[in-house]
């Protein structure tokens, strides 16, 4: 009895331990900040516009979204943003006075005059918030977690940052995308060379302009510009990756044909918009067309399951959908591991997939399946065999490991391509 | 009977030994390439994507194809492909505002726009043939005369080509080092004999192997407004003037500087439509508190009314030196050097008075 009893307890606590941990990993935030602190009234109103905007296209794109633009930007809204409050996919957004701060100090041995340089962003009392403190109040909690950064403040893209250790002994984060995004690996062109990983940072080099201004004579352009890249990257960012919409906004605003050299990419004298990291990335996966997005592919790289990216089978019935994998498959105990996992709220009905690798003749050369096994309904491997009205349905959260049996040597291989048949009609 | 069900045993053995095979078989055969359905838009897409971009479609194949519709805050629908070979991919995004092709772009799912290198002569005839061939396959002849400048340019070998009405203007990559977009046409239309080089232009840009990997025609969608330029500059910045002297008193600023630009922008309204604008900008001797440093008045050159009034400024245009810690270290210098003069010159009085006092 007291072991069916323990028993009961400890499935009861597993459950409720999954149930608590799965929103969490999965979950998605969008903070948008923004500070009224030495603006005028016109840019305030543009500032509000914007931020009501974006706070709706997170929304719409289904993240947990929170507009703090006002008296709610202060120090601690700031390092919960840039913490991403936890999840493992978030967004933050602030616009703002920045500066740098030039600081000379004469303290500790051996008490030579040095210089500390920090970043520093306002919040809407006036007061100032450093890079270093957003660092050290942010401390990253998923280690493979998904973020995205932008900051339209003066300076707060002048470099990707670094730990600086200053004469005087003390070690500082120095750098606002080092602060908001951990990591110092960023590709210092995240538009026309994006690094391929998680994390994406957007700013200025120098100064950064009003929303409200006129440029080049287009009534609130910047304002418009950012409408339009929200809304093409969070409403259709099924298709619209970070640099897409960048591009549609550029479009959209100035009629020029790509974001590279329009007005805010050095069109004006002393400030220039930045992208570091992977300006690749999609930051949402809803289909603007109405659908699609689900499930991802997972790829086993020999140390972790690499994101692919989402396979659009987003359709009222069966459709076939082939993905060119990016990620170089290794084997997982001499099988291919892939797996497909419903990050968004809605349920793909799978059909059939299949792996092929590709020769060095460009022959396609199937690897059979073996096993998949569902995170909830266990072996699911015959379901996924054939194309015929047996399908393996994904609920959001759930996943499902597939494991392929290699057919010709690595050396030989040139790329694979996975193919999945079913559909998601996006209906939660 | 016993050799009936021998039979129909030996028969299921041999379906299953069959079945066996026959999946094995099918295993180790290489498949054969696989094609999307593409909907009934597709056969435009297609020809698009062969005569225009530049792909050769009888080796791709289409493998996903959708379309959106309303999505942007103008109303431009979008369709998106992806073609594959099965070992090079690429993804075309068109975008088109009232049933008109405005944007297509290329990009590679592969990382290649393949290889080799094109001349100038070959640019433009893929320019030409993009031109030509798309007015074709969307029924359009507002492009006529660019395609007349590009044989131009081809037989001159010129890199612009000007007329009464139109210029052609073409570029390469800087040590043709982009190979997505290698070569840049651009083609504009003027205005009032003025070139309008926004909102309506027409660009083409070629991939270092010949691909065109972006096809913009803002001529196609843009309508101009009737309005002629009825506002000179003179009158557009003493229309301006009174309003930024009104915000420069009130904020303590005096006026360093005044000019006009016209442009033919969009309506706030109409994002298809351009009219003349006069921008008449202002700048300031200082800073105010708002961080303003000028003021921009927008004036319809057309009908003399003010659109729009704005005070300018940055996101804050310097940085700051806190000077908190030199004026500590000065002061601190300051004293020691001063305690230790007085240490000194007490130290000397009290040698003095002890010679004093000895003599």
């Amino acid at each position: 009895m007291n072991t069916c009893l323990k028993t009961l307890f400890l499935s009861i606590m597993m459950v409720l331990v999954c149930f608590l941990a799965m929103p969490s990993a999965f979950a998605k935030s969008s903070t948008i900040l923004g500070s009224r602190s030495g603006q005028t009234q016109a840019e305030i109103n543009a500032c509000t516009d914007t931020t009501n905007y974006i706070s709706s296209c997170s929304s719409a794109a289904l993240y947990s979204t929170r507009n703090l633009f006002g008296t709610q930007t202060n120090s601690s809204s700031v390092y919960s943003a840039a913490y991403g409050f936890g999840h493992y996919y978030s967004i933050s957004f602030n616009v703002g006075h920045g500066y740098y701060l030039s600081d000379w100090d004469l303290r500790g041995w051996p008490w030579q005059w040095h210089e500390h340089w920090q970043y520093r962003i306002t919040a809407d009392d006036g007061s100032h918030i450093y890079d270093c403190d957003i660092y050290d109040n942010s401390a990253y909690q998923n280690t493979n977690s998904h973020k995205f950064a932008f900051l339209w403040d003066c300076e707060q893209g002048d470099e990707i940052g670094n730990m600086i250790t200053y004469p005087c002994g003390e070690v500082k984060a120095r750098g606002m995308p080092l602060a908001w995004l951990h990591t110092t690996s960023l590709s210092s062109n995240g538009y026309s060379n994006p690094d391929g990983g998680n994390d994406t940072f957007i700013g200025f080099d120098g100064i950064a302009p009003w929303l409200s201004d006129p440029y080049l004579g287009v009534n609130e352009s910047c304002k418009k510009f950012l409408h339009f890249f929200y809304e093409a990257a969070l409403m259709d960012g099924y298709h619209n990756s970070i640099n897409d919409a960048l591009n549609v906004a550029a479009q959209s605003v100035w009629d020029v044909e790509t974001f590279e050299g329009c007005f805010l990419d050095g069109g004006y004298y002393g400030g220039r918009m930045v992208v570091y990291g992977n300006g690749g990335r999609h930051i949402s996966s809803v289909n603007g067309g109405g659908g699609g997005s689900c499930p991802t592919l997972f790829v086993w790289n020999g140390t972790n399951y690499a994101e692919e990216g989402l396979l659009n089978i987003h359709a009222d019935s069966d459709i076939t959908i082939r993905w060119n994998i990016k990620n170089t498959p290794i084997l997982k105990n001499n099988f291919y591991s892939l797996k497909l996992k419903e990050l968004d709220n809605f349920t793909s009905h799978v059909d059939q997939v299949k792996l092929y690798a590709i020769d060095k003749r460009d022959r396609l050369i199937m690897c059979p399946l073996v096993c998949a096994d569902h995170s909830e309904f266990g072996d699911v491997t015959a379901k996924l065999l054939f194309n015929d009205e047996k399908r393996v349905n994904l609920t959001p959260t759930q996943s499902v490991n597939l494991r392929f049996l290699p057919r010709i040597p690595q050396d030989k291989i040139s790329h694979f391509i996975f193919e999945i048949n079913g559909f998601n009609q996006k209906t939660p | 009977m016993v050799k009936l069900d021998m039979f129909y045993s030996n028969r299921n053995k041999m379906f299953v030994v069959f079945s066996v095979v026959s999946f094995l078989v099918s295993l180790s055969l290489p498949c054969i390439a696989y094609s999307y359905a593409v909907p009934s838009t597709g056969s435009i897409i297609t020809n698009f994507l062969e005569e225009v971009v530049g792909i050769n479609m009888s080796r791709f194949s289409i493998t996903s194809f959708s379309e959106s519709d309303g999505l942007l805050s103008y109303s431009g629908s979008q369709t998106y492909v992806t073609v594959s070979d099965g070992h090079d991919e690429f993804n075309a995004q068109l975008i088109y505002v009232q049933g008109k092709l405005w944007y297509c772009t290329l990009n590679s799912a592969s990382g290649s726009f393949g290889v080799g290198e094109k001349s100038l002569n070959e640019c433009l005839s893929i320019a030409g043939r993009a031109v030509d061939r798309y007015q074709t396959i969307f029924n359009v002849s507002h492009l006529k005369d660019f395609a007349q400048m590009i044989s131009i340019a081809l037989q001159t070998q010129s890199l612009v080509v000007e007329t009464s009405d139109a210029l052609l203007n073409v570029s390469f990559a800087e040590n043709g080092a982009s190979y997505r977009n290698y070569a840049k046409i651009n083609m504009f239309r003027k205005i009032d004999g003025q070139f309008i080089t926004q909102f309506l232009d027409l660009a083409i840009h070629i991939s270092k192997a010949g691909l065109v990997t972006i096809f913009a025609d803002s001529i196609g969608v843009t309508r101009v407004s009737e309005g002629h330029v009825n506002t000179s500059m003179d009158t557009a910045v003493n229309i301006a003037t009174p309003h930024i002297e009104d915000y420069a008193s009130k904020h303590g600023q005096q006026l360093k500087e005044t000019k006009a630009t016209l442009y033919y922008v969009p309506d706030d309204n109409d994002r298809f439509t351009l009219y003349p604008v006069w921008s008449v900008e202002a700048t300031f001797d200082k800073e105010n508190e708002e961080g303003a440093t000028g003021y921009c008045v927008s004036i319809r050159a057309d009908t003399g009314n003010i659109q729009s009034q704005v005070p300018q400024g940055w996101y804050s245009s310097h940085g700051e030196n806190d000077s908190t810690n030199i004026i500590w270290a000065f002061a601190s210098i300051t004293g020691t050097v001063a305690v230790l003069v007085g240490v000194q010159v007490l130290a000397r009085r009290g040698v003095k008075t002890r010679r004093r006092r000895t003599a």
